[in-house]
């Protein structure tokens, strides 16, 4: 709409330039021009009027440059830009087949070969991550098992947030393959195998015969590069639906047997494990039973990578030890609902 | 043995018995719901199915002619991927392009059988073998940079055999 100004002239509003802000005669708290900076300026946005420029030639800030001649100049300072991602073209030999193939093999891929089918190329890994490729591998892969927990039954495989954290647990469950991995188990993971994860919470369990189970939840630090959505912050209607929710992603539990209680600093809590070390419990090698004495030593810097004042390090001694499991997140014994375990205190208590 | 006409996108015309057209649920909904006869003149359009392609398809549908219908297809049930008959393994050694592209007209001509065969074959190629491969085999582009492969990887410990 024309606008009529103070000295009674009518200008339309679409015909303001960048000249006519600069040489307004009332000028609002900005630095002073001169009109050399003024042409500085003008000149290097001459070459396009601001209608045809694109948004990123308006991002950056204005700042106030020095010139030699001890003037002062405006300019805008263009943000450093995030290198985008190449579409691998040295590595980009070869076709891009469309999803529809991707989604029609999917359903022949059995849970082992899951991995592989989504490191192929980013349309595979797409099929990955929608609903229909997990409900399509639990319905395929169900088999009613008795310590198949509630929480990883069909009827409870309805909602989208966190199906693929379930599914993956369900197969532990059921799919005779990965079930006979974790009974043929030769070794045990040695806690040491946890360097440098960071702890996330400590609790214990009391069970019926005065043993104590010590939980230790270990996060590994891993930067996301590759998102399973669109990239943008989903509201939380989209965030019921993430699929590819969970909070144990990158987690290991190590879990720990004592005959007796044992006080943990809830300090360790952050730092991440520096090193862990078993040996024979002493006094405890001649008897029928061996037991175990572990070590923990957590680094005073916390995982996060920030540092921390106080202590360089922080020692947890757990003596004598029954047992020792490492459990990874996707492990029927990972204790990733800890209201299950009946009695459990946490270690801050 | 009544025939049929069915044209491919590059416009080549195959005269075939209407029973093996048959095959194909998509031709034989299309038959059925314009109420042409068996003795059409007319051919049968076929815009996604090139004529290489249609001749295999034609090839394969001509021996499995006489097997029974396939059962429905249980969802409940893990695919086996391990039942592929000889003739069919013999069929099926073709160049990736190709496999790929009968995977896509069997899905689009409505023919289980073929989409089974053909599906399994590509899952079985894929079995066991590491990404990389897989791309070489296959002629696939890898679109994922260095970190994100690795961040694939990780993701995927799950199902890694330790």
């Amino acid at each position: 709409m024309p606008k009529k100004s103070r000295k009674g002239f009518v200008k339309s509003l679409g015909d303001v330039t960048l000249n006519d802000y600069a040489n307004s005669s009332a000028p609002k708290n900005r630095i002073k021009k001169a009109s050399d900076n003024v042409n500085v300026v003008l000149k290097q946005e001459a070459e396009k009027s601001w209608d045809e420029k694109d948004e990123e030639d308006f991002e950056g800030e204005f700042v106030s440059q020095e010139n030699e001649d001890g003037t002062f100049t405006v300019v805008l300072k263009k943000l450093p830009t995030t290198p985008k991602r190449s579409l691998s073209t040295s590595k980009g030999q070869g076709k891009d087949y469309s999803i529809d193939i991707w989604f029609l093999i999917s359903e022949y891929i059995k849970p082992e070969d899951v991995g592989t089918f989504a490191a192929i190329c980013r349309t595979s890994f797409e099929v990955v991550c929608t609903a229909k490729f997990w409900f399509n591998l639990h319905r395929r892969c169900y088999k009613n098992v008795p310590d198949l927990p509630e929480l990883l039954q069909p009827e409870s495989l309805i909602r989208k947030y966190g199906l693929r954290k379930n599914v993956i647990r369900a197969l532990y469950h059921m799919y005779t393959p990965f079930v006979n991995r974790l009974r043929l188990l030769k070794f045990e993971e040695h806690p040491e195998t946890l360097k440098n994860y960071g702890c996330q919470s400590v609790w214990y369990v009391e069970d019926k015969e005065y043993k104590y189970y010590y939980f230790f939840k270990m996060k590994k630090n891993i930067s996301n590069c590759l998102s399973h959505s669109s990239g943008q912050l989903p509201d939380l209607l989209e965030a019921l639906d993430d699929i590819a929710a969970n909070p144990d992603e990158h987690c290991k539990v190590l879990r720990v047997t004592c005959l007796h209680h044992h006080h943990i600093q809830p300090q360790i809590i952050g730092l991440s494990l520096k090193s862990a070390s078993v040996n024979l419990s002493r006094g405890m090698w001649t008897t029928k039973c061996q037991h175990q004495k572990l070590q923990l030593v957590f680094g005073t810097k916390s995982y996060m990578g920030t540092s921390q004042s106080g202590a360089d390090c922080t020692l947890v001694l757990l003596d004598p030890v029954i047992n020792i499991r490492v459990f990874d997140w996707w492990h029927p014994l990972y204790p990733y609902n800890r209201n299950e375990l009946g009695r459990f205190s946490t270690c801050e208590e | 043995m009544p025939r049929i006409k069915l044209q491919s996108s590059d416009n080549e015309i195959f005269d075939i018995e209407v029973e093996i057209a048959k095959c194909s649920v998509t031709i034989k909904t299309m038959l059925e719901d314009l109420g042409m006869d068996d003795e059409e003149e007319e051919a049968v359009p076929l815009p996604n199915v090139n004529s290489a392609i249609l001749r295999k398809v034609l090839q394969w549908a001509t021996f499995h002619k006489d097997d029974p219908p396939p059962p429905e297809d249980d969802e409940n049930k893990e695919k086996r991927t391990d039942d592929i008959s000889s003739w069919d393994a013999d069929f099926l050694k073709v160049d990736q392009g190709t496999l790929f592209e009968l995977i896509l007209a069997a899905n689009y001509l409505d023919i289980k059988g073929l989409l089974d065969v053909t599906c399994k074959t590509v899952a079985n190629m894929i079995k066991g073998k590491a990404p990389e491969e897989i791309r070489k085999t296959f002629n696939i582009k890898n679109d994922f940079t260095a970190s994100e492969e690795d961040q694939v990887r990780k993701e995927n410990e799950w199902c890694e055999e330790k």
